[in-house]
């Protein structure tokens, strides 16, 4: 991206002239001279410093922070549509520990602005090397402005925009957005809102709702961000706890006492937050049972303070307590009693409910677990996670993107959405994959559809391990359905004849997202496709 | 970010962990070594410590979770992994699991397991002006030298560099460069397990495949391979490459080592038995009701020279006293897999379909089944895809039996 001085007119942000700011800046610039290089640097380029605070707390102490406000062509090209903060150190040397200080100056400052990048001034000449190694291993930007005297001439002002302006641009470049392993939620969580709604619905309403889906489907996210939607409608009045059964203990003699106990953990401070009865939940102990938690739990949620409270459990990867052959085996029958707790409280309380996610749907469709009757069968309502419609997954590509300075032309994005099939693991992962080949030059950075097709060979080889693990767990969860899909995928056998012969398998497919119903059958869809390689 | 690191024997210098921390550490990371045997034996809260303490700067290296694979509660270790895992990254660190397993060894946990979850780290493929850096006395042609034979990997690399310096005789050198290519090669087969082993002995020992098409092998084999060193892709002409050629002389030697080793029956082995039993037990029903349909109290004559074959092998294993045909009650249960499904496709030639299935159903099902059994029948080592195939194939013939016993299909068409 080159520096034109007449091309980033257009769009510019007018000078700052109020006398308020006017007088800070003056203090700001007696601080620190080179910010008015800076500044005028900044306004070479269409923008402008808008604010600028000094700070006196203790370790702060004559550092400044200063809000700059992008013009358009900046925030077009670099997808920076928020203030930025500026960070002043006085120290000759820039520590590690002001890095990490940054995130709580950006909290303190007037208006929010980016969480994604910062620009940090030090008079260290060490400072772009230490922040390019320290942004290694941080998720956001961090861009050292450069070192210089104010003089009085436009030259070091054009010669700092054109620095600030390449390592900015480097800087957003070298970021990779689309790559995600943990759960996200908030401007990071596209689609779904249909399910979301629903699902909100149904807790509103008191149903116990289960979420499933293959591996990577964005089951945990839509959980928190259903938690986090929740909440924040109403944060005095709600809460949400999301348990996560991963961790549960490898001895089924300790997993009992582990639901519970790590439950009543998990739910106390919240609790104690909102000031709410906690007497008999505190007093449970290793020694507790089931039905005393319970007791404790019904104390809790009958009480008087807690009538207008909101409380949801989410029990996410189920599957790790269920295990894969509940229906006949014996050895957890601590897990229908748990359920059937679960249940008493949702029908007793309406001030509490349960949300189940994972990867088996038999925890609400088997009727036996473990030798004893499921307490939650044909009672909760399943639902399977949907892949990203079409506007979704567009929206996710191009605000992402945004962030990172990349185009997508239409042909791309039909091109993507043909390979992926919405399928967000599938979508991610190609968008990332074709992110890591562009090339640095923000001016270049346009994803074509044949950009996309010559990635696609090594993006199906570099997922392919992670694609072979989701059919394993498919097969280890649903292996009758397994079979139906190696059959389908694999004669020519007739809809008709596989819809009679295996009705429930052929519903599992559906609603994995693996299969398609067509007008002449059944079709794989685009991740079936890639992971039996058809 | 959470990546698997496929450390394999080829992958490996002799001091591994000193050079990965060493490297690690000079970007500037802080490197934590969690080890599987103090999390299986004290739990993951004593072996990881509290995320608070990563968070930035961090990276934690999960150090070979196979070392505690034979533990009964492996895949219970696999699945409480994942959220210390998870909070560690959630933290800011960096997460890399190191084995010298490929990813798809590991079995697949209730849960998920964070093994599952990584993406993949390339390994590190050496060149002559790495080699040279690292001696500034090498001579060009003996660095280039060095990395063909080598292959570019880091083990090799670093045993024949010293031996390019060491005090031998040209034919010393030779013998010990053998030896230790093999040795290697040995081990970085044996590591692959034996699914990949299978594939192996099927590629190169049955098929004698070395080169071949990349659409020949699933996208997960081409990576386990050539996360392993033992494949490279050449995504120009779309083929990929087994062994470097100055290895290929010992493959084949080193492969028949490798098999010959395995005596434990792999974890499917019993599920594919099982299900190859049933499937060919299946289809002796299905012929059988076909042909006392069609020929009744005859049905013996229909079965031809098949059935004298079945009766000399029926005499040669047991002290049957038959002494044709018309004394053997159950003469299917000697038929060889593809004499049934020849039979079979026979009768769906003559009649239309056997039970809904139709002659070109029968023929592929043939191409399908026979290999299968013939590796269960002689203690071979099973492809990954035959249990699936089987029982893909046992499903599809249920299927049509399900359909003909509801009245939608006859065993055969009325004529």
């Amino acid at each position: 991206m080159r520096f034109d001085e007449r091309a980033f007119r257009e769009g510019r942000i007018p000078e700052v002239r109020q006398d308020k700011f006017l007088r800070s800046f003056r203090l700001f610039a007696e601080a620190f001279p080179t910010a008015i290089v800076h500044r005028r640097a900044l306004q070479l380029l269409g923008s402008d410093i808008v604010d600028a605070r000094r700070w006196d707390g203790a370790g702060d102490r004559g550092a400044w922070t200063a809000l700059v406000r992008f013009g358009q062509v900046m925030e077009g090209a670099l997808g920076l549509h928020r203030e930025v903060m500026a960070f002043y150190s006085p120290d000759k040397e820039f520590q590690f520990r002001d890095f990490q200080k940054l995130n709580a100056f950006r909290e303190r400052q007037p208006r929010e602005p980016s969480r994604d990048l910062y620009l940090v001034y030090a008079n260290d000449p060490l400072l772009p090397a230490k922040l390019r190694d320290w942004t290694v291993r941080e998720p956001v930007n961090v861009v050292a402005l450069p070192r210089g005297e104010a003089v009085p001439s436009d030259a070091p002002a054009r010669d700092t925009a054109q620095v600030l302006l390449r390592d900015l641009a480097d800087s957003i470049a070298r970021q990779n957005l689309y790559e995600e392993t943990l759960p996200v939620t908030g401007r990071d969580f596209f689609g779904r809102r249909d399910l979301l709604q629903d699902l909100a619905t149904q807790l509103r309403n008191g149903k116990v709702c289960g979420i499933f889906g293959l591996r990577k489907t964005g089951k945990t996210s839509l959980v928190k961000e259903l938690g986090r939607q929740l909440v924040m409608t109403s944060p005095a009045q709600r809460i949400f706890v999301l348990r996560d059964l991963e961790d549960l203990p490898s001895d089924t003699g300790e997993q009992s006492l582990a639901l519970h106990m790590d439950l009543t953990a998990s739910l106390l401070p919240k609790l104690r937050d909102l000031k709410l009865r906690t007497h008999e939940l505190s007093h449970l102990t290793e020694a507790s049972s089931v039905s005393e938690f319970r007791r404790a739990m019904q104390a809790m949620l009958g009480h008087p303070s807690s009538r207008d409270i909101q409380m949801v459990v989410a029990l996410d990867e189920i599957e790790s307590l269920i295990g894969k052959d509940p229906g006949h085996s014996l050895d957890r029958p601590y897990v229908p009693e748990f359920l059937g707790v679960m249940r008493s409280l949702v029908q007793e309380n309406p001030n509490f409910n349960v949300a189940i996610s994972g990867l088996t749907s038999s925890v609400l469709e088997a009727g036996v677990l473990y030798g004893r009757e499921n307490p939650l069968f044909a009672w909760a309502k399943p639902y399977y996670m949907p892949p990203l419609d079409r506007a979704a997954a567009d929206d996710l590509i191009r605000d992402v993107g945004t962030r990172m300075g990349v185009r997508w032309s239409d042909n791309a994005l039909d091109k993507v959405f043909a390979l992926s099939g919405g399928h967000v693991f599938l979508h991610r992962s190609l968008c990332a994959r074709i992110a890591d080949d562009l090339p640095r030059d923000l001016s270049s950075r346009e994803v074509t559809a044949q950009r996309v097709a010559s990635v696609q060979r090594s993006w199906q080889r570099g997922i392919a391990e992670q694609l072979q693990e989701m059919l394993s767990s498919l097969d280890r969860f649903y292996p009758a359905a397994t079979d139906v899909l190696h059959l389908l995928s694999g004669t020519d056998i007739g809809a008709d004849e596989v819809d009679r012969a295996y009705p429930s398998q052929i519903h599992h497919l559906l609603k994995l997202g693996l299969i398609d119903e067509t007008a002449n059958g059944y079709e794989l869809t685009a991740f079936s496709r890639i992971a039996l390689r058809k | 970010m959470s990546a698997y690191l496929q450390a394999g024997a080829l992958s490996r210098s002799t001091r591994f962990e000193n050079d990965l921390r060493g490297a690690l550490e000079n970007r500037g990371f802080a490197v934590h070594r969690v080890d599987w045997e103090t999390a299986a034996e004290h739990g993951w809260d004593h072996a990881v410590p509290p995320a608070a303490e990563f968070g930035r700067g961090s990276v934690v290296l999960l150090w070979h979770p196979e070392s505690v694979a034979h533990r009964r509660d492996f895949e219970d270790l696999l699945r409480q992994s994942r959220p210390k895992g998870q909070e560690a990254i959630a933290a800011g660190a960096r997460l890399i699991v190191v084995s010298a397993w490929p990813k798809l060894s590991f079995p697949e946990p209730d849960g998920s397991s964070i093994i599952a979850d990584c993406s993949r780290l390339r390994p590190i493929s050496v060149d002559a002006v790495r080699l040279r850096s690292m001696r500034p006395d090498l001579e060009p042609a003996a660095a280039e030298r060095i990395v063909r034979f080598a292959g570019g990997t880091v083990a090799l690399a670093e045993y024949y560099l010293e031996l390019e310096f060491a005090e031998l005789s040209g034919n010393e050198k030779l013998r010990r460069a053998g030896q230790f290519l093999r040795t290697v090669l040995l081990q970085a087969v044996d590591e692959l397990g034996v699914g990949m082993l299978a594939l192996l002995d099927h590629l190169i020992l049955e098929c004698d495949m070395l080169d071949l098409p990349e659409d020949n092998l699933a996208d997960h084999h081409i990576t386990a391979l050539e996360s392993a060193c033992l494949l490279w892709v050449n995504d120009l002409d779309g083929t990929v490459h087994l062994f470097a050629e100055p290895w290929r002389a010992e493959v084949k030697d080193c492969l028949g080592s490798a098999l010959r080793s395995v005596v434990s029956p792999p974890a499917d082995w019993e599920v594919l038995a099982r299900k190859m039993f049933t499937f060919e037990r299946t289809v002796r029903k299905m012929v059988m009701e076909v042909l006392h349909e069609v020929h009744g109290d005859a049905w013996r004559e229909a079965l031809g020279d098949r059935g004298t074959k079945a009766l000399g092998l029926a005499r040669n294993d047991t002290n049957v006293s038959a002494s044709s045909l018309d004394e053997m009650y159950t003469p299917l249960d000697w038929f060889l897999l593809e004499d049934l499904l020849d039979l079979a496709a026979e009768l769906a030639t003559a009649h239309g379909m056997v039970h809904g299935v139709r002659v070109g159903e029968w023929a592929r099902l043939k191409v399908q089944m026979v290999p299968i059994r013939n590796r269960v029948a002689h203690m071979r080592l099973p492809m990954e895809t035959d249990a699936a195939t089987v029982r893909s194939a046992l499903l599809n013939l249920e299927a049509r039996m399900k359909t003909a016993r509801n009245g939608a299909t006859p065993a055969l068409p009325s004529s």
